[in-house]
């Protein structure tokens, strides 16, 4: 075992995660974040003058090392107890402490240099325009920094005590655009000159209208949100801004706070508010003018639309509140196609619009929800390979290369059912699609083998996959040695058997499937059959003549898993439901949980209940890990361990090379109670790695 | 397949600044006309439902700017559209003699596959404006559209709704024919089937 130097490092980087280490705390100090360094000399002050990106690429964390290092603890304060600490002392503290005593600072500047975010990722918010809500003076434009803002009526009271924290110092850091100055003047008339995008509802029909300044006066300067108000022209200056930066940042850190108490605040109101997640689709009582207010209301959307700005698919709102709203975000991204400089997001309020272009697909989400630019694209990717699964990428290649202006609708009609379960899945947070991994029902080794075994032994020629899913859980894969089955593929398919009652109620179904991730051009065909309830088999061929076949493999299947006393075992794992968080330590503080096991592409989690029974405290839990997720995901973040403290909960999220763990607490949770449950569960685990996991073996694993 | 929900149709309104293509599209679809001129700044976005020979269809109304600095927009504009609307000012002459470069210049940047019978339609607006201020007669721009290959013609005034209506139904009928013409035929044949070889064979297990 080498020596491990255990260095404390505060994250006061405003860029690196502005919109986590704002919200983390609302009395004491800001996140923590621990790093373990492995250095040749023990001690905190060791790594000083190798601590640029070298120690940060050494940095690792041992396996089965206590994380909680009780030296590193004397070495710097932190307070234990979050109630004590001063609300205005500590930010300074951090900051000052973390700048003279930790060597690991060093990495956080450079980190920035590393990946400058493109430099139009994030234009400045259009300004945007909102009918009168009153609708007394349906001519007099309001505006508003947020074409999507609440309307009032469904505002709770207090939200708007926030407007006005986009001009604060935290505005820079939630959209963190470090501008290289030299592209941007290059090329001024490219960077997004939307001084005006505005929306004004005449009677009824509804209408907007998108502005193209011409005036040599809106130029860069005054449109992207320059994070320093310097006169720093030239593009090598860029590190020193960045740094300066800090330096202003550390200065307004004290403003900072109080902002990040209202940020807080606002989170919770966000998360509070059951109202705004009302995902009902009773919109036919409504009036035009209330399905548009509502439809702004939605906290998330997702768009799919055509290059030629027609719509392929939109979560809510009906066509005619949708197509203009389709043609102003064609215009704005094809504005910056003609520079070969593709955009990618921008901000606007309190929402990010994150946008991906597939070829005459444009993918977009828009969301107030926090999710990092990299976390949007992972779901934006989901919805593409939803459509391909549907229509192949050979199909939907050619109906746009021959006609740009093709209603790609009229070939998925039918199946946006399936769109629209992945979406809310998406809106609701689900931890396959944050961790991009599966998740498996828990049963004893040789169970597991049992059903493999009968699956293989049924099989025939024409089989390529066979699966048997449970409540959206694997219990057993077989595939082909040569071929794999990817991840997104089956979360798809997964999504679509269970989100949507299509392939529910127990007959048999034979369809072709595009599985984009093994072999995006053409169809495999599948035969499902749910045999229980919730329990299915779904057999996927490449021949398209093979349902009878398959029909016979099921039937073999099912008789044998029947004689073998598989089937009752499944349903009572089903039934059962997942295990608690305290069956593995008795009184745990750990309330929930989220463990991926990086090789197997697989995650395990227990069961919601106790805790995060309620829609509304799953959603709020599943914010926090999507949050602990971007931390520890972050461009370029070297975090191994990061620490959360929040006014309701205490949170870590720990990275290994091997696995990914997220753990929530109660509120005032010590850190090294926390940390030592957390090792607790990853022991637990690796014990029952055989049960949780499908592992090992060519065909029954995962490439 | 045709037998699903309603079609979009993406139509352009293209023409030179101030012969009224804002007004008629607003006539059109919130039958109100406004006499005072405000330029349109970038493009406007209006979306109306109307029945074609008993099908439902959306119409999504591209409006753009007629000033010449804001014609940068171009492919993002012109890209995908069923039916491109050509407008002039019946009392400006200027403005009808440019119809045939908003025509060259839509062909250009949408390059639409066949040209040729690409649908136009032909509007002269401002036909309520007394006949001695009329600078374009009805003989020559009709003797135009002859000449681009019969386009349809019509004049209008937004101002007093006169064949606004009847205008955008044969806009609407000719883009949707358009749409129609190529229609994907749903050919989802062998061609897409993912051939996976001989590497399924059966010995694949190491379980």
């Amino acid at each position: 075992m080498d020596l491990y130097s255990k260095t404390i490092n505060m994250v006061v980087t405003p860029l690196k995660d502005i919109s986590d280490s704002v919200n983390s705390s609302i009395s004491n100090s800001a996140e923590r974040t621990w790093k373990l360094v492995k250095g040749d000399a023990p001690g905190p002050s060791a790594p000083a003058e190798g601590s640029s990106s070298d120690t940060a690429d050494m940095a690792i964390v041992p396996e089965s090392t206590e994380i909680t290092p009780p030296g590193a603890q004397e070495g710097v304060e932190t307070p234990s107890d979050p109630t004590l600490e001063a609300t205005d002392s500590s930010p300074t503290d951090d900051t000052t402490q973390s700048e003279a005593t930790n060597p690991t600072t060093d990495v956080e500047p450079e980190q920035e240099e590393d990946g400058p975010p493109t430099p139009r990722a994030n234009p400045p918010p259009p300004q945007t325009s909102e009918t009168d809500e009153s609708g007394s003076n349906p001519r007099s434009i309001q505006i508003t920094e947020d074409y999507f803002t609440r309307p009032a009526h469904l505002d709770l009271s207090g939200a708007s005590t926030l407007r006005g924290t986009d001009t604060g110092p935290m505005a820079g850091g939630s959209c963190p655009v470090t501008p290289s100055l030299e592209r941007l003047q290059s090329k001024p008339t490219t960077a997004l000159s939307l001084s005006q995008v505005h929306a004004n509802n005449d009677i009824g029909s509804s209408r907007a209208s998108i502005i193209i300044p011409y005036t040599e006066s809106s130029s860069i300067r005054s449109l992207v949100p320059t994070l320093d108000s310097g006169d720093n022209d030239v593009a090598g200056m860029l590190g020193e801004i960045l740094n300066e930066d800090n330096v202003a940042f550390a200065s307004g850190y004290g403003q900072a706070w109080a902002l990040s108490r209202q940020m807080e605040e606002e989170e919770e109101l966000v998360e509070d508010s059951d109202e705004e997640w009302d995902e009902s689709d009773n919109e036919d009582e409504l009036s035009e003018d209330e399905r548009i207010m509502k439809w702004r209301s939605r906290k998330k959307h997702f768009f799919i639309l055509s290059s030629a700005g027609k719509p392929v698919y939109s979560r809510y709102g009906d066509e005619s509140v949708v197509s203009q709203f389709m043609g102003v975000i064609q215009t704005i991204i094809s504005f910056f196609q003609e520079g070969h400089d593709p955009l990618k997001s921008f901000t606007a309020g309190k929402h990010k619009f994150t946008i991906v272009q597939e070829g005459h697909l444009y993918l977009v989400a828009v969301s107030s929800l926090g999710e990092t630019d990299a976390q949007l694209r992972t779901q934006l990717d989901m919805l593409y390979t939803q459509v391909l699964s549907t229509l192949t990428l050979t199909t939907v290649s050619k109906v746009f290369s021959e006609r740009e202006g093709f209603d790609l609708r009229r070939l998925l009609g039918g199946t946006e059912v399936f769109l629209d379960g992945l979406s809310d899945a998406m809106v609701r947070g689900e931890p396959n699609i944050l961790l991009g991994s599966l998740e498996c029902v828990k049963m004893r080794k040789h169970v597991r083998e049992k059903i493999n075994n009968i699956l293989l032994k049924c099989r025939t020629s024409n089989l390529l996959y066979g699966l048997i899913i449970a409540d959206g859980r694997l219990v057993s894969v077989i595939r082909p040695k040569r071929h794999s089955l990817h991840p997104p593929d089956l979360q798809l398919f997964i999504s679509m058997l269970f989100s949507a009652s299509t392939f529910k109620g127990g007959g048999e179904h034979w369809t072709p499937i595009c599985l984009p991730k093994f072999n995006a051009k053409g169809f495999l065909h599948a035969y499902i059959c749910f045999f229980q309830p919730e329990i299915a088999l779904v057999l996927i061929s490449p021949t398209r003549e093979a349902f009878f076949e398959m029909k016979e493999v099921k039937d073999n299947i099912i008789d044998q898993l029947d004689r073998a006393g598989s089937i009752p075992i499944i349903e009572g794992a089903v039934k059962r439901g997942r295990y608690l968080a305290s069956d593995l330590i008795d009184g745990t503080v750990i309330q929930h949980f989220l463990y991926k096991s990086k090789a197997n592409v697989q995650f395990t989690m227990p069961s919601f209940d106790q805790h995060f029974s309620s829609p509304h405290a799953r959603r709020r839990l599943m914010v926090l890990y999507q949050r602990l997720h971007a931390a520890v995901h972050a461009r370029n973040a070297h975090l191994k361990v990061h620490h959360s403290i929040r006014r309701r909960s205490v949170s870590l999220a720990w990275v290994t090379p091997t696995f990914e763990l997220y753990c929530v607490a109660g509120a005032g949770t010590p850190r090294n109670v926390l940390a030592k449950h957390a090792n607790s569960i990853v022991g637990w685990i690796k014990r029952e790695e055989e049960r949780l996991f499908i592992v090992g073996g060519a065909v029954c694993t995962f490439d | 397949m045709s037998s699903r929900k309603k079609v979009l149709l993406k139509v352009i309104i293209l023409g030179d600044s101030g012969v009224g293509k804002t007004s008629l599209m607003n006539q059109y679809v919130n039958k109100k006309f406004s006499a005072s001129y405000k330029a349109t700044i970038g493009a406007d976005f209006l979306t109306k439902e109307v029945l074609v020979d008993d099908r439902l269809v959306t119409m999504q109304i591209w409006d753009t700017a007629g000033q010449e600095r804001f014609q940068s927009l171009g492919v993002a504009f012109y890209r995908g559209a069923d039916c491109c609307v050509l407008v002039y000012d019946v009392n400006n002459q200027k403005s009808f003699e440019t119809l045939d470069s908003w025509r060259d210049e839509f062909l250009i940047q949408a390059s639409p596959r066949d040209a040729d019978s690409f649908p136009f339609v032909v509007i002269g607006n401002k036909i309520d404006v007394d006949d001695g201020k009329r600078q374009v007669h009805q003989k020559r721009a009709m003797a135009f559209c002859q000449g681009k290959g019969n386009l349809p013609y019509f004049e209008t005034s937004a101002k007093e709704a006169i064949n606004v209506e009847q205008a955008f139904e044969v806009i609407a009928r000719h883009a949707l024919a358009q749409e129609e013409a190529e229609e994907y035929t749903g050919d989802f044949g062998s061609s897409t089937i993912v051939d996976i070889g001989a590497d399924s064979e059966n010995d694949g297990c190491g379980c």
